[in-house]
């Protein structure tokens, strides 16, 4: 997290546009939120294209699915969902928290880069993981699929850089666009 | 003073909007973090072969089941001839469309070949293609090769059709997962391999569960069976098993996907039904007529209460024998078999299952490390 450095205060809440002459007018909230949109359809667009959409937990919840991969991907498909979790949620994250400052920045963007680490370095134990996990847990939507996720997922270093990656981008991102 | 007072209850109405919009974005990252994962049920797919020799076969029949296996499976059969049956299916989904949609055809259609070829000896060799048409049906017609991606369900179709031969696959080398039906044939009650003469006659499929049982069965007390099913039955999914109208055994799985079962049951009209009802609501269905020669005895009423059993993978196939008379009282209720990862298997069995019942399972996961917990 060397990146990240708590250098401004700026308490208000995010705001999408602020100021009123043509000028001085700046959107940096809207341009956050589209950037987060944006990536966040690159995900799901290479979830649907890149992966067997029979195999994906929120896919199979929404319909049956086909089986069919339409593009093998290669790792940079495989390693950007990562990269774009961390960034589109930090960044959605960012526009709603009640007071704006470099401080929250790099908070928020830490929880979304600390969290995608835990879960991928979680997939190293999946089975004693899932072990521990009570077994109530697969009875209910959603929590059903933790243990699957550390079970079935493979680790892969290079998705723990994208997450990481995800989170400085995200930082310097927002904090470019909201300054 | 009213319109500080206004604007403080707008600041807070703000405030707690924001709050909430923060927790629903933090729920909604910790939602898709996990949706992204694979299912609980499912394996991630691998390359399968989609070339296959069935012994003891001949051309018609092949193409008949591919025909038959097709239409079961929602496909249109476009051609079938002695050498090539080709089907076809449109694809919506948004995947296919972005990528082999054009602006003349948005949706492209997905498309089976099977190339068939005798190859003497009573041998038929079928190869399994399947391609993404962009413009299906137009002049413009360009196809894009998605075999290995479509592996499986090659696979599972030849693998099905299959089972109705004495055949064994003609394995290309890569795949690790091939249905061996000489291993099925090995767990359908007697041990012994199916063959075309004990097992005649076209298995009913059309359900999407391709069922095996003999022609022909001397003793009713115990008549195995095949089920194979073309799609695997995965948790939500009930799988349920009569005969003669009877429930003999019901299935669910919590964890592992599984894609085809055996056992041996009382008969004593020889009617055999599989059924599984889908998560969906959808009902994969087959039924088969067996000859008795002598039908069953009713189950005892005195049946001992002993249980010993065992169970261990032969192949890719797990298999569990009870010592149990399976008598009105007394009989195994239930058995678990249960992976690493604690999501069972659960077999609940009644008393139309036959004495010493034995039970096999094949399943996308491995079964290797297996433990099984019989209930009375």
């Amino acid at each position: 997290m060397m990146g990240f450095a708590a250098t401004e205060h700026q308490s208000q809440p995010v705001e999408l546009c602020h100021g009123h002459s043509t000028h001085s007018t700046r959107c940096g909230g809207a341009w956050v939120l589209f950037s987060a949109t944006v990536t966040l359809l690159l995900g799901v667009a290479i979830y649907i294209i890149c992966r067997p959409a029979c195999n994906i937990y929120l896919l199979t919840l929404l319909s049956e699915q086909s089986c069919v991969v339409y593009y093998s991907g290669n790792i940079l498909t495989d390693s950007l969902p990562a990269f774009i979790h961390v960034f589109a949620f930090s960044l959605l994250t960012i526009l709603v928290v009640p007071a704006f400052s470099a401080k929250t920045l790099f908070r928020v963007c830490f929880f979304w880069t600390a969290l995608n680490l835990v879960f991928e370095a979680g997939q190293m134990f999946g089975d004693e993981i899932t072990h521990i996990l009570p077994s109530f847990f697969s009875h209910y939507l959603w929590i059903e699929n933790l243990g699957p996720y550390f079970s079935r997922g493979t680790f892969d270093s290079s998705d723990m850089l994208s997450a990481f990656l995800g989170g400085v981008a995200a930082y310097y991102h927002a904090r470019g666009l909201l300054r | 003073m009213k319109k500080l007072r206004q604007d403080a209850n707008r600041n807070a109405a703000v405030a707690a909007t924001r709050y909430l919009l923060l927790v629903a974005i933090v729920v909604a990252g910790l939602i898709s973090l996990l949706g992204s994962a694979g299912a609980p049920t499912n394996s991630a797919p691998t390359i399968a072969t989609t070339d296959f020799t069935f012994n003891n076969a001949n051309q018609k029949s092949v193409v008949d089941q591919l025909v038959s296996r097709s239409m079961s499976s929602g496909m249109s059969v476009i051609s079938a001839t002695e050498y090539l049956v080709v089907a076809e299916t449109r694809d919506a989904s948004f995947g296919a469309m972005f990528i082999y949609g054009s602006k003349y055809d948005r949706t492209p259609a997905f498309r089976i070949k099977y190339n068939i070829a005798s190859i003497g000896n009573n041998q038929v060799r079928v190869n399994g293609r399947a391609e993404m048409i962009t413009n299906p049906g137009s002049a413009f017609e360009r196809s894009t090769d998605v075999t290995a991606q479509a592996s499986q369900q090659i696979n599972a179709n030849l693998s099905s059709i299959a089972a109705t031969f004495d055949s064994t696959s003609h394995n290309e080398g890569k795949d690790k997962a091939v249905t061996n039906t000489k291993k099925h044939a090995a767990t359908s009650g007697n041990q012994k391999p199916i063959n075309a003469d004990e097992f005649s006659g076209k298995p009913d499929n059309a359900g999407g569960v391709s069922l095996v049982s003999p022609a022909v069965a001397e003793n009713g007390n115990v008549v195995p069976f095949t089920a194979i099913f073309s799609e695997p039955v995965m948790p939500g999914d009930k799988l349920i098993v009569t005969t003669d109208g009877n429930q003999a055994l019901q299935m669910t799985t919590e964890g592992p996907p599984v894609t085809a079962i055996s056992s041996r049951l009382r008969m004593q009209t020889g009617k055999l039904s599989v059924y599984i009802v889908r998560r969906s609501g959808r009902t994969d269905s087959a039924t088969r007529s067996t000859g008795i020669g002598k039908p069953a005895n009713p189950p005892n009423t005195t049946a001992n209460k002993i249980l010993t059993y065992q169970g261990k993978l032969v192949n890719d196939e797990f298999k569990i024998k009870l010592d149990n008379d399976m008598g009105l009282s007394g009989f195994a209720r239930q058995i678990n078999i249960t992976l690493s990862n604690a999501k069972p298997i659960i077999f609940t069995l009644t008393p139309y299952m036959s004495s010493t019942p034995f039970i096999g399972i094949k399943s996308l996961d491995n079964l290797s490390s297996a433990t099984v917990a019989v209930m009375l």
